[in-house]
């Protein structure tokens, strides 16, 4: 109980958490749809929503200026936040033929967003939210479950659940370049892949996989491959004999100091790990519905301000913590 | 002394096995039915968080974590009507463990196994009611229409349900699709979750 508590007290002050409420409004009208929402706590009722809110947030991005862009799976949109001022703030939103996933954005004001319905990876303007080209046309991707942009080497990663890969793409044409990994057995292959980030300062494509928890040696864990494909490394969510560090690995970022954040979707966390070893340096979050705690969160995105925002799928928020309190 | 290490293994198989045998039944069979379903997947001794130790918030985070949105396996959500307030009906919200239960693997009367892991029954609105689970699409046997002697457009409410669906569903003033005979058979002969689909939380 004691160490429990402490933990508690040791990550109150980076829980500072912020309820993130969309509206589905129209595009582009943000100045008339930019009003705060009430912060933090479960919502009272899951069930009676106000019209226009997120219903199921899912991946998270972030542009240069610092605007968040949502997939909401449910209510089949992609919700615009602006984050400043104190607050993070519903700017607009645009609907998707279909289940949006996967969610990038892309110089150009490209905005990527991966289509579980179409099973596309549809390219938007975020200035219009109309629709720009489709990478690799439709079918080239079963399951488009998270994207990943390099906009200085015109690429885009996009994990396919379904091809048990991660599929690159020329994002000047919408070509699809090569692949990484496919079924396979060991550590080099994917087995159950659900997200992705890059980290371009190494040239390194890292990839969340839930592994097979049918096949003895392969547990969830995060494969890192080099932009070309060759595999670096794998960090897995095993610890000894029972221990476990992560076991529903989700969305993933590499932050300024090289250490890998990612979010345990059953345990309610974000783990900060040691990209050498894996260790678990710190986290951020506690499983629960209330302010500053995680139920059901998927995806990560850290600013240059060293804010991280989470999708917080059951609430139906985003929350919003200080790395390093 | 290498036997001391058998204890942390044995001791965890002893909790869980009467965890499970005291509150859900069978867990063998879950195991055996679909391995995806391993203990550990769902529940850790060391680092379950909540009653019985499961990984989870709640067993709905649990389920949804791999069958929820950007999940590996088959996609569902609960079962609510439009959150937005466009719905006709009161608001509802039906969650995993009202139909499902990842310890019991029952057989329909054709003696497939239900992949699904219905409940044989389901308590809702009705009260509580037997689900006859048939087969239709191979061995997945969920929201079937079709009667015991092979016809399809089984009459609805005939002392069986049958079909998850139909446990609450049969109640005309639950089923807008029931309301009148003639539209008993809506989409016939099409299974209720090929348009009302689970990831979508059974909306249209």
């Amino acid at each position: 109980m004691q160490a429990r508590f402490h933990k508690f007290v040791r990550f109150l002050p980076a829980a500072i958490v912020f309820v993130v409420l969309a509206s589905c409004e129209e595009l582009p009208d943000a100045a008339s749809t930019h009003e705060p929402r009430g912060l933090t706590g479960l919502r009272p009722d899951l069930v009676s929503v106000a019209p226009g809110e997120m219903q199921s947030p899912v991946r998270i991005a972030q542009d240069k200026q610092g605007r968040l862009y949502v997939s909401d799976y449910q209510s089949q949109s992609v919700v615009m936040l602006d984050a400043g001022g104190g607050g993070v703030f519903v700017a607009a939103a645009f609907t998707v033929p279909g289940n949006p996933l996967g969610i990038e954005w892309a110089k150009g004001n490209l905005l990527l967003v991966g289509n579980a319905t179409t099973r596309t990876v549809d390219v938007y303007r975020t200035t219009n939210g109309k629709w720009f080209y489709s990478l690799g046309g439709v079918g080239a991707i079963g399951d488009p479950s998270d994207i990943a942009a390099d906009s200085d080497r015109d690429l885009a990663f996009v994990v396919d659940g379904e091809a048990f890969a991660v599929k690159v793409f020329d994002l000047r044409n919408g070509a699809l370049l090569y692949t990484i990994s496919g079924p396979g057995p060991g550590s080099y292959y994917l087995q159950n892949p659900t997200a992705i980030a890059l980290d371009p300062s190494r040239g390194e494509v890292l990839v969340s996989d839930f592994g097979d928890p049918a096949v003895s040696g392969s547990p969830p864990s995060v494969k890192i491959y080099t932009y070309e494909g060759d595999h670096v490394k794998t960090l897995s969510g095993k610890s000894g004999m029972l221990g476990q560090k992560f076991s529903r690995p989700q969305g993933l970022a590499v932050d300024a100091l090289g250490r890998i954040l990612l979010v345990d979707a059953v345990a309610g966390e974000v783990l900060v790990l040691d990209r050498q070893t894996g260790n678990v340096l710190e986290t951020y979050g506690t499983l629960g519905s209330g302010p500053g705690e995680l139920w059901l969160p998927l995806d990560l995105v850290v600013d240059d301000n060293q804010m991280l925002y989470v999708t917080n799928n059951r609430p139906r928020r985003v929350e919003v913590f200080s790395l390093g309190g | 002394m290498r036997w001391l290490l058998l204890i942390p293994p044995l001791a965890a198989a002893v909790t869980l096995a009467l965890l499970f045998g005291l509150e859900s039944g069978d867990a063998a069979s879950a195991v055996a039915l679909n391995p995806n379903h391993e203990c550990s997947f769902c529940h850790g001794l060391h680092g379950g968080n909540t009653n019985p130790l499961l990984r989870g918030a709640s067993i709905e985070a649990t389920c949804l974590s791999c069958h929820g949105p950007a999940g590996t396996a088959i996609l569902a959500d609960v079962h609510k009507n439009d959150p937005t307030g466009n719905s006709c009906c009161a608001p509802f919200r039906v969650t995993c463990m009202e139909c499902h239960d990842p310890h019991s693997n029952q057989t329909n009367w054709r003696g497939n196994e239900n992949l699904k892991l219905v409940r044989a029954n389901i308590t809702g609105a009705n009260g509580t009611r037997p689900v006859v689970l048939e087969t239709r699409s191979g061995d997945f046997s969920f929201c079937d229409l079709e009667g015991p002697t092979g016809e399809t457009g089984y009459p609805q409410a005939v002392g069986e349900y049958d079909n998850v669906c139909d446990v609450c569903h049969a109640n005309p003033d639950l089923a807008r699709h029931h309301l009148n005979s003639d539209k008993q058979h809506h989409q016939s002969p099409n299974t209720c979750p090929s348009c009302h689909t689970h990831d979508n939380a059974f909306s249209p």
